[in-house]
């Protein structure tokens, strides 16, 4: 059997049925046995596309999106991708095709060292220099990119190892001495935790995205619901705990909700748990250690006391950690009542600013657009976003009511990435809605991959917040550059409407928040893709806004 | 403060890059590194001297334990910098 032969054997016995790709010189004997096996080959037009697109495969199905790209620019156009994957933990394959082993090092035609240039952004990296190796191969590559903390793997095949035939050996599992992903959380420490949460006044949980990738919703919302602690999330595990919750606060940050990051400031103990402390969740991280005692979950070790000082930590899976901290607390029939000092000043805080907080007066306000798409769209629908200040206001305005359904870019920031990424969520669950909350400067960076929608039937539907500019830039000049607005303006080109019609698909304009409602409502009984475009207010900020380097309390609200 | 880590690693090619780049994209700097291959020649072992704070090196060496290709980091000694005119005997790595 060929190496390229025994790939697919290898990818169809890992249960894949379709990847994203692009072929090539150097990946055509694999494209051959493509066209040869059952897996679907989705072509994209860009090789970032088939990234982002494995990548959101991956966060919806919580295994392994699978793409090929082939030597030199090909596997290059994939870095970004694989940057955007391991900045968010998310699991993906990328499989590229490598000039031929015996052609390696001469500089030779679409040669590049993939393997050296992905090496600080994957979770590991393959190169096969015998046909016989890419069973093993593959299947330890879908065992370190979906277990422990995921992450996206490469495995670089030269093209003659492709071709090479061999005798092959297909291993039912494997195991890898330098790597132990399984971690039985410390029951002593989960007794801690309990302790110091029941001991503190004013306790708060903070929920990552390690939530959302171990799919511990259930057991979130029953520590909170059994203890009464509220609940804030960083962006990344946001649509962790139902939004609508009485306990939930939201998203804290430099874009966080100003109850959250009001709570946050107030609070003196917290758990966190699957969250990394990103300087974008806690502003600085001295103030944060210095106020409060931490209680840190995470599967990977080193996360703990990477950002911040920890008084507690469990290490492991967040679902098999809160989990445990649950029957704990079931079976020592510890409940805490609502009737607390910390609990109605949360409460009345929430309500504060739910009632004072001010929004922009334009008829097609953020808050607006957002609101009304919340109101039309069904709670099971999977919600991707662009990069920008329609991802903040997202953030801000936009409740996620079911657990698990909203994706962005959280980590790396990828402009770009909420298209390819709804196409591939759309792949992964074909039954429910997906929507790409975008901007057009983000959009347009990945737009080709209407194409893939359109021809390939994967429907998705675009809310292009539209302000001809790129807005977040525009905001920091207008904030920290006294105005001198330079390389913002997008000038209305190109029209998305004929944009959308060109490669197939619909376009809507909708100029009011009346027609964003049913412009949604005719995208959701649409059989292909749609683009609403809707004209905002190009001066409109994202607020409230904590400036970078500065804690959560100086947070700049709308005045 | 000077600190001693011992690395058993995998020995194949692009490993010592791997540690190596480890410490550059985390902005920590190795002051000495040697690499030799071990009894079983399946493994080498890494021997680097960095001068870290005690978060960077714990840091440090939990990245080195998550490397896939690493099998056992060790934190052999550390010393208290001393002036320049030290020798450098207390790098010695202690007899086993």
């Amino acid at each position: 059997m060929s190496g390229a032969r025994s790939l697919m054997v290898a990818l169809e016995k890992e249960g894949v049925e379709l990847v994203f790709g692009l072929p090539g010189g150097a990946n055509l004997p694999i494209y051959d046995e493509l066209y040869k096996s059952n897996i679907r080959h989705i072509l994209v037009r860009h090789e970032q596309s088939a990234a982002h697109m494995a990548d959101g495969f991956g966060r919806v199905s919580r295994r392994p999106g699978v793409c090929f790209a082939t030597s030199g620019p090909g596997a290059t156009n994939i870095v970004t991708g694989i940057a955007t994957a391991q900045a968010d933990s998310a699991p993906m394959i990328a499989i590229t095709g490598q000039v031929p082993s015996k052609m390696i090092g001469r500089d030779a035609f679409q040669e590049s060292d993939i393997i050296g240039i992905t090496n600080p952004i994957v979770k590991y990296a393959f190169q096969p220099m015998d046909a016989a190796e890419i069973p093993e191969v593959v299947k330890k590559a879908f065992y370190i990119s979906s277990t422990g903390r995921p992450g996206p793997v490469l495995i670089d095949i030269p093209k003659d190892v492709q071709q090479n035939e061999a005798e092959m050996q297909f291993p039912n599992e494997v195991k890898i001495r330098g790597y132990h992903p399984w971690v039985d959380p410390d029951i002593r420490e989960i007794e801690r935790a309990i302790e110091m949460l029941l001991s503190s006044e004013r306790p708060i949980i903070l929920a990552g995205g390690g939530v959302i990738i171990s799919g511990a919703f259930a057991e979130l919302q029953s520590i909170a619901e059994l203890l009464m602690i509220p609940v804030v999330t960083t962006f990344k595990g946001k649509g962790s705990f139902p939004e609508n919750h009485p306990l939930s606060l939201g998203p804290i940050g430099m874009h966080g909700h100003a109850e959250a990051n009001k709570m946050m400031v107030e609070a003196d103990c917290v758990l966190a748990a699957g969250s990394r402390f990103s300087d974008r969740s806690v502003g600085t991280f001295e103030e944060f250690e210095k106020r409060l005692k931490i209680i840190h979950m995470d599967v990977d070790p080193a996360e703990i006391g990477k950002n911040q000082t920890t008084t507690v930590a469990v290490v492991g899976d967040i679902k098999a950690s809160l989990r445990i901290m649950v029957k704990m607390l079931v079976q020592k029939a510890i409940k805490r009542g609502d009737n607390n000092p910390w609990l109605k000043k949360v409460n009345e805080t929430k309500e504060y600013f739910r009632e004072n907080l001010k929004l922009h007066p334009h008829p097609l306000g953020a808050a607006k657009v957002l609101r009304k798409l919340r109101e039309v769209l069904p709670h099971q629908s999977i919600v991707t976003t662009e990069v920008g200040q329609h991802q903040m206001w997202a953030s801000l305005f936009f409740d996620v009511i079911q657990p698990g359904t909203f994706f962005s870019s959280t980590g790396l920031g990828t402009m770009g990435w909420g298209f390819p990424a709804a196409i591939g969520a759309k792949a992964a669950k074909p039954s429910v809605p997906v929507l790409d909350i975008a901007g057009e400067g983000s959009f347009n960076m990945t737009e080709n991959s209407l194409a893939v929608s359109v021809l390939d039937n994967l429907p998705v539907i675009v809310l292009l917040m539209n302000n001809f500019s790129l807005g977040m830039v525009a905001q920091w000049q207008r904030t920290f550059y006294d105005k001198r607005m330079i390389g913002i303006d997008l000038k209305n080109c190109p029209d998305y409407v004929k944009i959308a019609e060109a490669y197939g698909a619909q376009g809507i304009r909708a100029e009011s928040i009346d027609e964003i409602g049913k412009a949604v409502q005719t995208a959701l009984k649409s059989d292909v893709a749609t683009v609403i475009d809707v004209p905002i207010d190009p001066q409109e900020d994202v607020l409230p806004f904590v400036a970078p380097g500065t804690p959560l309390k100086d947070m700049i609200l709308p005045s | 403060m000077w600190s001693i880590i011992s690395v058993l690693v995998e020995n194949k090619p692009g490993v010592l890059f791997k540690v190596t780049n480890l410490f550059r994209s985390r902005n920590y700097n190795i002051d000495s590194i040697s690499v030799g291959i071990t009894e079983n020649p399946e493994f080498s072992r890494m021997t680097i001297t960095t001068s870290a704070d005690e978060k960077q090196l714990n840091q440090i060496i939990k990245q080195l334990d998550k490397m896939i290709d690493s099998v056992e980091v060790k934190h052999l000694e550390e010393k208290r910098q001393h002036g320049n005119n030290e020798p450098c005997q207390c790098f010695q790595m202690p007899s086993s």
